[in-house]
């Protein structure tokens, strides 16, 4: 019971951060944070993974010296650590793009304000 | 129509923020070693990697062998990523190669200490995002790591001297030199299908080596590749968008 609550717990910090990046993009008029939004909910997803490939009493994925047979029970699974690996690099370079898209906004319109912007497009 | 938007943004909040907190009970219970994500491809994974891929780094095994088309694909998505913000930016047309006079030392802020600090500590990172890569079997680290780790020492160059001193980079070279990352590591790939191998699999590399220890070897020529990438992108990305208007 105690377990349960404790990873319940768990999830729903993944889940509120998850919800402050979701309320960011959606409620905030501004995109440079609409951006900053959309990374903590990268993390959020990152931090949730993670969560999943823990295992109680194991090790990081990384053979002991001297183990020739490892046991999967006494490492902690190195799956989501791989996909979150590869997520971190790639939200990195999303990150940027969606930078350099802004950076043009910027210098077509003079704002990052949605409303201004929309104004701007009539 | 947007304040009205705005208005009920909270709504599809809301009923997220139930969907999510409600669900989180039906998740297998954490740290459970018996969780269906530790359960099905992962317990082989951790049984064979030393073994088969000679990488006592599980993580490393799974990334630059057993799911190498993967990292193939993620590889060619951090490109295509630089490439995009170099094409958004119009910084690929030739009028627009590089930074013009004005801009050539734009965004530095070295004052004498910072500039003695980082001359003092970027060998030393450059280096230590060496040992990172090829380190990577038997400790944290990988291409990937090791790539960040290098692309921040360069950004750094730039941040304190700008980019006239550090390394006369522009973005058309960095985009060749990611570009070779990515052949790199298909032509690793490749070099197994000459030798009547499967695409990516390092068994049938021409390399004087055996069974794990020949396969460590592809991969760890496969994590030099995505090296090679993630340092040029990081670079670019940083240097485009830095570039400075001209409009």
């Amino acid at each position: 019971m105690e377990a349960e609550t404790l990873s319940v717990v768990n999830y729903w910090l993944a889940a509120s951060l998850f919800l402050i990046g979701l309320y960011g993009i959606l409620a905030r008029p501004h995109l440079v944070r609409k951006l900053m939004a959309m990374n903590i909910l990268q993390v959020a997803v990152i931090v949730f993974f993670i969560i999943l490939g823990y295992k109680s009493d194991a090790t990081p994925p990384i053979v002991r010296q001297g183990d020739e047979t490892p046991i999967a029970r006494n490492y902690i699974n190195p799956l989501p650590h791989t996909l979150m690996l590869t997520a971190i690099v790639v939200s990195v370079s999303t990150t940027g793009v969606a930078l350099a898209l802004l950076i043009r906004i910027h210098r077509r319109f003079g704002t990052l304000d949605e409303s201004e912007l929309i104004e701007k497009l009539k | 129509m947007q304040q009205l938007l705005q208005r009920i943004a909270w709504l599809p909040f809301v009923a997220a923020a139930a969907i999510l907190f409600y669900a989180a009970r039906d998740l297998p219970t954490m740290a459970d070693p018996n969780a269906p994500a530790s359960t099905h491809v992962s317990p082989r994974y951790i049984e064979s990697a030393l073994e088969e891929t000679g990488a006592s780094n599980m993580v490393t095994a799974v990334l630059a062998d057993y799911r190498a088309y993967d990292t193939l694909g993620e590889t060619v998505v951090i490109l295509t990523a630089g490439l995009a913000c170099l094409l958004v930016l119009g910084a690929f047309t030739p009028a627009r190669s590089g930074p013009t006079e004005k801009e050539a030392m734009p965004y530095e802020f070295g004052s004498d200490i910072v500039d003695a600090t980082s001359r003092l500590l970027i060998p030393f990172i450059i280096l230590f995002a060496l040992y990172v890569v090829v380190h990577g079997h038997t400790s944290p680290g990988g291409g990937f790591q090791g790539g960040a780790i290098c692309a921040a020492a360069i950004i750094l160059v730039r941040l304190v001297r700008g980019r006239a001193p550090g390394l006369k980079l522009l973005p058309t070279y960095t985009v060749a030199i990611g570009s070779i990352g990515v052949l790199v590591y298909t032509g690793t790939g490749l070099v197994s299908l000459f030798f009547e191998k499967n695409f990516l699999d390092y068994s049938g590399l021409p390399l004087p080596f055996h069974g794990g220890h020949l396969r460590e070897m592809g991969s760890l020529s496969v994590e030099t590749g995505v090296f090679i990438t993630v340092t040029a992108v990081m670079v670019l990305i940083f240097d485009v968008l830095t570039m400075g208007s001209e409009e």
